[in-house]
């Protein structure tokens, strides 16, 4: 057997290293990320922790801004995709038949694309790539994975007699859903979107390596990778530091997620 | 007057009958006992007597529920309804109560939902500890704080009933209430129903497939095959003399039971 414990503690010491860098960066970074002063594709040095890029920038500032990036943009797509998919999922789990029907296959269409495609439409139908169409975009993405988890655990919980006792006693569909749908769907929820924090961050890699990202002075990952990828052989480190650093903040949020997952069991929890 | 009146209700899920042609009705204070196999559409006449139904059975006739037309009424006025004229307690304890959620606040919440709609104050902490001590359960400060896996079976009943008794109904319905709990405990909860039902002068729907338990705690009941009431009269009656061969039947299985039981040393 695996020790929950430590599947939580590694996940939570890498994803709150990123968050400490993150917020380290609002108040203190080692060098102004647009100074060129380090001269070009230096070797990493006690100046320059991971050297510098093509334009003499200290690579390792950016790799550092690029956390604080990705966090905004994981939280930011969670939370867009979190709102939207569990109103549309409980709103399925409730309707008649007919519309239920109708929201489920839509649904299933939808998740048929790869997140990133349905990404990549978002940003090409709006009209300037910024950090926020591809929060946005990664959100609208996520939101149809996580309408149809929601849709089918709240109708597993619906059908226990708690609920129909609930109804019988007088309550309203609202407070159905607030005291006794969402509290008891939450934890797989939760679970889920650690999962989706993940996906996120590594899909706005992927869009940003592809320009569809956010545009140059933010320095995403992805967009690292992508301006390392001619250097590759003469400099490994431009490529190697922000693909260090977006593993490590992928495993992390997996990590927390399952332990999270082991925390929340029903079964475990509550002896209070 | 009469708190609960079934007329002619027919009952079908698309093509297939399940209910055919029942009438009934309750009086306040009545107990009713409604009894048949497994599949007998006893469980499916007392959701409809309070609107919840599933989607997909549709229901022609006429149930009156403290003298509001059940079927086809909305939403809004069925969810009134059933807050202050009905309360329901299910069979299976392990699943009536919310896992997640403590005891003392599943029963809070209903009670708060009839105070807010009485338009009254009331303390709601004294009235949830009230209502488990009415209920017989032991230590009710402690089992306010635990979660329902942290309690037995038969508690966890009783808190279903406590649950149910915090709407303050005039109807109460108990759909198979014992069955899945044992024997000693079964006595116990048909104690407490019994007083409780006494001494709150509610009616009692009584849904059960099980004849002595049925004839321990209603006046009357209701004999149900395949959807249709083969009999109906005051309980000493029909059990003492069965018409139906249906009841004959039940009367006679129930009663080798017994026999067999006391048989064996």
């Amino acid at each position: 057997m695996k020790r929950p414990g430590l599947t939580l503690t590694i996940g939570v010491l890498l994803v709150g290293l990123h968050i400490v860098v993150g917020l380290l960066t609002l108040v203190w970074l080692p060098y102004d990320p647009t100074s060129m002063t380090g001269g070009r594709l230096a070797r990493p040095s006690w100046e320059h922790w991971a050297g510098t890029d093509r334009l003499g920038r200290d690579f390792f500032t950016q790799v550092m801004i690029g956390s604080r990036i990705a966090l905004i943009v994981g939280i930011g797509a969670v939370a867009i995709g979190g709102v939207i998919g569990v109103t549309l999922g409980i709103l399925a789990a409730f309707a008649t038949k007919l519309l239920d029907d109708a929201l489920a296959a839509t649904l299933d269409i939808l998740i048929a694309f790869p997140t990133l495609l349905i990404a990549m439409l978002v940003v090409a139908a709006s009209d300037t790539a910024s950090l926020f169409t591809a929060i946005l975009a990664l959100g609208i993405a996520l939101s149809a994975i996580v309408a149809r988890l929601t849709r089918i655990l709240a109708k597993r919980v619906l059908l226990l007699d708690y609920i129909t006792a609930a109804r019988t006693s007088g309550a309203s569909w609202l407070a159905i859903v607030f005291e006794h749908v969402l509290p008891n769907i939450a934890p797989t929820l939760a679970v889920n979107f650690a999962l989706q924090f993940g996906l996120a961050v590594i899909a706005e890699a992927s869009l940003s390596y592809l320009g569809l990202g956010a545009p140059p002075p933010n320095a995403s990952w992805g967009r690292l990778l992508q301006e390392a990828q001619g250097t590759v052989y003469t400099a490994p480190i431009g490529a190697i530091a922000p693909g260090i650093a977006l593993v490590s903040l992928a495993i992390g949020v997996n990590l927390l997620a399952d332990g999270l997952r082991e925390l929340t069991d029903p079964s475990k929890r509550g002896r209070a | 007057m009469t708190l609960l009146a079934i007329d002619k209700l027919n009952l079908a899920a698309g093509d297939i009958p399940l209910v055919h042609d029942l009438s009934l009705s309750l009086a306040p204070g009545e107990r009713l006992g409604l009894i048949g196999e497994s599949g007998s559409g006893k469980s499916l006449t007392a959701l409809a007597a309070i609107g919840l139904l599933p989607p997909a059975i549709a229901a022609t006739g006429s149930v009156t529920l403290g003298g509001t037309q059940v079927i086809g009424a909305s939403d809004a006025t069925l969810s009134r309804l059933r807050g202050t004229v009905t309360a329901t307690v299910f069979q299976e304890p392990l699943t009536a109560l919310d896992p997640l959620m403590k005891i003392g606040r599943q029963v809070a919440i209903p009670l708060a939902r009839r105070a807010r709609r009485d338009g009254t104050s009331i303390d709601i902490d004294r009235e949830v500890i009230a209502l488990l001590e009415a209920v017989a359960l032991p230590d009710p400060a402690r089992i306010a704080r635990a979660y329902p896996h942290e309690i037995s079976g038969g508690q966890r009943q009783r808190v279903a009933i406590a649950m149910a008794l915090a709407c303050r109904p005039q109807l109460l319905i108990a759909d198979e209430p014992t069955t899945a709990l044992d024997v000693t405990t079964q006595a116990e909860i048909l104690k407490l129903l019994d007083r409780l039902v006494r001494e709150r002068n509610m009616a009692l729907l009584f849904i059960s497939h099980d004849l002595p338990v049925v004839a321990k705690i209603v006046d009357r009941v209701v004999v149900l095959q395949k959807g249709r009431a083969v009999e109906a009269g005051p309980v000493a009656e029909v059990f003492a003399t069965p018409r139906h061969a249906y009841t004959q039947n039940l009367v006679a299985a129930a009663r080798q039971f017994d026999a067999a039981l006391e048989a064996t040393p």
